[in-house]
């Protein structure tokens, strides 16, 4: 083990070529919020601290369970019953010594909203389908600060994804209301046009009724799910390329061929 | 925590994906790892973290600090240990139920039985110049039968592909593709730091292919040479080939003859042609 810490340099050299310098230097000023810290959301964290991101707003209010260590990073035997935040921010201080990371700890709540988002260059939500409300109460919270919101979301082999510009098709415009059954549905149409294998929309108002919010998942989908989304947020914002989907396009990963394609997601008032 | 919850416990969630049987399979597997760098280490992650048995990691390299841009094993903390037994550490972190064998010496001809014998499959996740260890490990691979699973990446564009321990005809056809394809010093340009005007990106693909290739070139011949010699029907001597005069050589182990010579002997038509 050597006893100096290696500099910023040292550390992600090999990332230009892939970028450069200019453009690592603007990752390194990155500030990127990432509500959720489970499947998706600490993948994320983890990739863009390799990429060597400056700050983080980690916010989870759960810990980790046993059942979560099939899937998720930062979810180790000894961190069982540690804050997922907590427990995803003490893990990235072993890759960028320079990484400032806020830890919101109790999770998101009208309170604490836009001190989460403050000064954030892009929004990750990694949040769960359960949490719909919340989920829109973050959207519109970014879309005032006009703050663009990369969704990733996994729904058996399929991976869904889609940046949300603030001054274009929000996705409540795609659910109609805020609350109840039909705005879950619809939010689940909204991200997956298509519907995995065998899946019937009858399948999921049954899933909703019965209040069904585990699903079978492993650790290829969210990887992968991880990778598109860093890729494509890091290009958004140091490379000024376009996002691969913003929506209502919807980009769809089938995890079981790799094959990706774009949808549009349907509107509630057609 | 002081004591570790069950296996079914830490796997509940993969069920669904997999029928309780598989997952039972996925317990018993063994997989072997070549490598526990780029490649390496997250195919360790992810497999410990699907709930195989066993897991043997092969690597003689220590990390350095340009390796945690992109390495799972890679921590401040873990500069200058072996890369093997980091990734090990990292595997014991996720579960006490898969079993990480290290190879800190890498993978050499004094171990490489040892490293393959029982497993189920094998990842080669060497480095891309590693030529040498690569033609070792398919080859010790290939004589026990096993999968051999690999992938590159260049830039933008990555590569995966797998290599059937029976798949003779496959594994020509792709030397033919590498060399329909410009030699991989052409390409150059894939190379972080390389020029990179001109090219498009669609014109790379094909590109980053001859690179993979490279390595099945260096691999595959080794033991399509081999089971030429071994096997029951030895190519009878040409007579028209001007060879090292080693016997059974027909011109093959000392390069002098080509394919073309062997196949255009009238005897050697024989070999794989009853009329």
């Amino acid at each position: 083990m050597s006893g100096t810490v290696p500099t910023y340099e040292e550390i992600f050299s090999r990332n230009l070529g892939i970028f450069t310098p200019e453009q690592q230097e603007r990752i390194r000023g990155l500030r990127i919020a990432i509500a959720g810290c489970g499947g998706l959301g600490a993948p994320v964290a983890h990739l863009l601290a390799r990429l060597g991101v400056g700050r983080l707003h980690l916010a989870d209010p759960e810990v980790f369970e046993a059942s979560n260590i099939n899937r998720q990073w930062a979810a180790y035997v000894d961190t069982l019953g540690m804050n997922k935040a907590a427990a995803v921010a003490a893990e990235l201080q072993r890759i960028n010594p320079d990484m400032s990371v806020s830890v919101f700890s109790d999770g998101l709540s009208d309170e604490n909203l836009a001190a989460f988002l403050d000064g954030a260059d892009a929004c990750i939500d990694a949040l769960e389908f359960f949490e719909l409300e919340l989920e829109l109460q973050l959207h519109e919270a970014a879309r005032r600060q006009r703050q663009w919101v990369f969704v990733a979301q996994g729904f058996l082999e399929l991976n869904s994804g889609f940046a949300i510009d603030p001054l274009g098709v929000q996705f409540l415009d795609r659910i109609g209301s805020v609350g109840g059954y039909t705005a879950i549905l619809r939010a689940v149409q909204a991200c997956f046009p298509v519907l995995p294998e065998g899946v019937t929309v009858s399948d999921i108002e049954e899933s909703i009724t019965k209040g069904v919010t585990s699903l079978p998942s492993w650790c290829v989908q969210p990887v992968l799910d991880a990778a598109m989304v860093v890729s494509d947020v890091v290009s958004f914002l140091v490379k000024d390329s376009r996002p691969l989907a913003t929506f209502p396009r919807v980009r769809i990963q089938d995890t079981s061929t790799f094959a990706v394609s774009y949808r549009e997601a349907p509107d509630p008032h057609d | 925590m002081s004591e570790a919850p069950a296996y079914e416990e830490l796997f509940a969630r993969n069920l669904g994906i997999f029928t309780p049987e598989q997952q039972e399979r996925i317990r018993s597997l063994k997989v072997a790892i070549a490598g526990c760098g780029g490649l390496g280490a997250p195919c360790a992650v992810l497999l410990a973290r699907m709930g195989v048995g066993e897991l043997r990691l092969a690597d003689p390299e220590v990390f350095e600090p340009s390796n945690v841009n992109r390495q799972w094993g890679a921590y401040l903390d873990t500069i200058g240990v072996n890369k093997a037994a980091a990734t090990a550490a990292e595997v014991a972190r996720i579960t006490p139920y898969t079993r990480a064998v290290v190879f800190d010496e890498g993978v050499t001809v004094q171990n490489v039985a040892r490293f393959l014998d029982g497993v189920d499959a094998v990842i080669d996740g060497t480095e891309f110049f590693a030529f040498a260890v690569q033609a070792l490990l398919h080859t010790a691979a290939r004589q026990r039968g096993l999968w051999v699973y690999s992938a590159q990446g260049a830039m933008e564009i990555h590569t995966l592909f797998a290599f059937d321990p029976a798949g003779g005809g496959r594994h020509q056809r792709l030397v033919r593709a590498q060399r329909s394809c410009a030699h991989p010093a052409r390409d150059r340009g894939l190379l972080p730091g390389a020029p990179r005007g001109g090219d498009t990106r669609c014109a790379r693909r094909p590109a980053a292919g001859a690179f993979a290739l490279d390595r099945i070139v260096v691999a595959i011949p080794v033991a399509g040479r081999r089971a030429r010699h071994l096997g029951p029907h030895r190519p009878p001597r040409a007579r028209s080939v001007a060879c090292c005069g080693l016997p059974r050589c027909h011109g093959l182990r000392c390069g002098r003859a080509s394919v073309r010579t062997h196949a255009a002997s009238p005897a050697a038509g024989r070999v794989g042609d009853p009329r």
